[in-house]
């Protein structure tokens, strides 16, 4: 199994010095503004310094804000390919990156024209990094509409695509195929309402996917059915592409999910996370999802804000700050994160009124 | 300044606590709120409470100036501000209450030590007879008859039961929300803050046993420690 096993920031957005451990499946929460955003951006930062060798866009728009130094990192270790550290380059290094950057197009193109095989560059061992990752903030209401063209489909960051995928692949050849049913059988397994999916034709060149559910004689538009179940179907096809993302990075992930869904969906997740398919990154603000990591306090992430700094840590050691040695939680997780004794909750604004009165 | 951890039933609450503590302590502190729910039990609330107190201390500790505040509304139990209650004609689960004022400081004596002197962080229990309710209205109207209602509303369950009339008297949110309306302020948690910040501590308490008892406590918060 091959994941990012650790990262840490370094004057990065709004991280100044921050570090925590990652698991196959992690689970990032905290209170709004706190920079859980930031941390999935990390990851997409650093598959563009992996795939383009460097040639970062705007390094300084991605530098703290408060921060007077450039010396700007993010830093991560793979559990197999080891460590990685990308930085902030200087101008002389930003024109060898892109020379780099230049030479690989160039060979990639020469392997394309088939005139020699393609030399994959020595930042190809991180795992899959060879393209920019995307932080996906699914929309139900874009998931699922009537699509179709000539571009190559892929799904965009709001879920736009997944209707076109599904059906090239259902109406594809075999491999497109299986996919398809893998998808179908999925979905079944954390929602099994659902019996089948179909397409509809809705104008010429655009297909709409359509839901046949148990106990229903016709199908509906997927735009019918609940906000979860659509957001289920995009993480779904999202992990059943072809070359899935190395790290699917996912904002609010229990989105419109019921959360007596939680449990399966949770489990089915990090079956396909440990199986090695992807590594998935989740932010939530859902004590009864955190209650699904009950056994692996580990694969939390805490994040917040300290003095205009956002700070890492994981569940587990926050734990051992009123859990003895060897001592069971009596509570529920979730509940524990709510209450605040391990943070990631809201800050009382109480300073400024918490001063006494003038005698 | 001093970190105050207050274990409450909401934000609101805590942030009422926190301030009634700098008022009649005359400090600054820098509040760590820990919310419970209601809705998860007392025993939940217990164990939420240990974990906190071992927090606290392990904060305290490490150098830090620590102080702590445990609240939890009365809600009809046992106490000797409402020793007039007609038990008899509260709900079984209300009767078989035990005196929450008690139990806090068990669970406190429990993780700290039985002698109070020795404990390790200044501590204040707040158990407002039968919600904090009572004490922002007596906070509020000073000079208005004190009412002395056992439950959270009117059209409540277990108030009408208890009362056995058609028309059951105004409790505690009726009225605060109705004085809230008359002082013109929407929000509860402005509310809140305003009788906190309005408080006269020492006249509360000859109005209210349960805020007493929790001034006492704060009364014997050592100077020095929210000074440092």
């Amino acid at each position: 199994m091959s994941y990012i096993k650790e990262i840490a920031l370094k004057n990065y957005r709004s991280f100044v010095d921050a570090r925590c451990r990652l698991s196959p499946f992690t689970l990032i929460v905290g209170a709004n503004n706190a920079g859980k955003s930031n941390l999935l951006k990390a990851f997409a930062d650093l598959s563009m310094f992996v795939s383009r060798h460097g040639d970062v866009d705007d390094w300084s728009q991605k530098r703290h804000h408060a921060s007077k130094s450039y010396d700007v990192e993010i830093h991560a270790d793979w559990d197999d390919a080891g460590p990685l550290t990308t930085r902030m380059l200087t101008d002389e290094e930003m024109e060898e990156a892109r020379k780099r950057r230049e030479e690989m197009r160039k060979q990639w193109e020469a392997a394309l024209d088939g005139q020699h095989p393609f030399k994959p560059a020595p930042a190809a061992k991180y795992r899959g990094f060879t393209g920019t990752l995307s932080v996906y903030a699914f929309d139900p209401t874009v998931i699922g509409n009537p699509e179709g063209g000539d571009a190559i489909p892929f799904i965009r960051p709001n879920g736009a695509g997944v209707s076109w995928i599904l059906d090239k692949w259902n109406s594809g050849a075999k491999a497109g195929r299986e996919r398809f049913a893998q998808v179908v059988a999925d979905l079944r397994r954390c929602v099994p309402e659902i019996e089948a999916l179909s397409f509809y034709d809705v104008v010429a060149g655009k297909r709409g996917v359509q839901v046949e559910q148990f106990g229903l004689p016709n199908p509906v538009p997927l735009s019918e059915v609940s906000d979860g179940t659509r957001l289920v179907l995009a993480i779904l096809t999202l992990i059943n592409l072809e070359s899935p993302p190395p790290v699917i990075l996912l904002e609010d992930i229990n989105r419109g999910l019921h959360p007596r869904l939680y449990e399966r969906i949770v489990e089915f997740l990090r079956t396909i996370a440990n199986e090695g398919k992807t590594q998935i990154l989740a932010t939530t603000h859902d004590p009864y999802l955190i209650d699904e990591f009950r056994d692996n306090p580990e694969a939390v992430v805490i994040v917040e804000k300290k003095d205009a700094a956002s700070t890492l840590s994981n569940l587990d050691d926050r734990l051992k700050t009123f859990l003895e040695p060897g001592e069971e939680l009596e509570m529920p997780l979730g509940q524990v994160w709510f209450s605040g004794l391990v943070g990631g909750v809201p800050q009382m604004k109480l300073p400024e009124i918490l001063k006494p009165a003038k005698p | 300044m001093s970190l105050l951890y207050i274990v409450a039933e909401s934000g609101a609450d805590a942030a009422f606590y926190a301030l009634c503590a700098a008022r009649i302590t005359g400090h600054e502190f820098m509040p760590i709120p820990l919310e419970n729910r209601k809705a998860d039990g007392v025993e939940m609330v217990k164990v939420q409470l240990k974990y906190a107190l071992r927090q606290a201390r392990g904060a305290a500790s490490g150098g830090d100036a620590v102080c702590f505040i445990a609240a939890m509304d009365n809600d009809r139990a046992p106490h000797p501000e409402n020793a007039a209650m007609d038990r008899s004609k509260l709900s079984r689960k209300d009767r078989d209450e035990p005196n929450r004022a008690e139990w806090m400081r068990e669970l406190v004596a429990s993780v700290f030590g039985q002698n109070t002197t020795a404990w390790p962080l200044p501590v204040a229990l707040a158990v407002p007879v039968e919600m904090l309710e009572s004490w922002i209205f007596r906070a509020v109207s000073p000079t208005e008859p004190q009412p002395t209602p056992l439950f959270s509303t009117a059209d409540s369950e277990s108030a009408r039961a208890y009362y056995s009339q058609s028309a059951t008297p105004p409790q505690w949110k009726d009225i605060v929300a109705e004085k809230q309306s008359q002082m013109g302020i929407s929000d509860k948690r402005a509310f809140q803050e305003m009788a906190a910040r309005e408080l006269d501590a020492v006249a509360l308490a000859a109005r209210s046993l349960s805020f007493r008892m929790f001034k006492e406590w704060l009364d014997q918060w050592p100077k020095a420690v929210a000074t440092e």
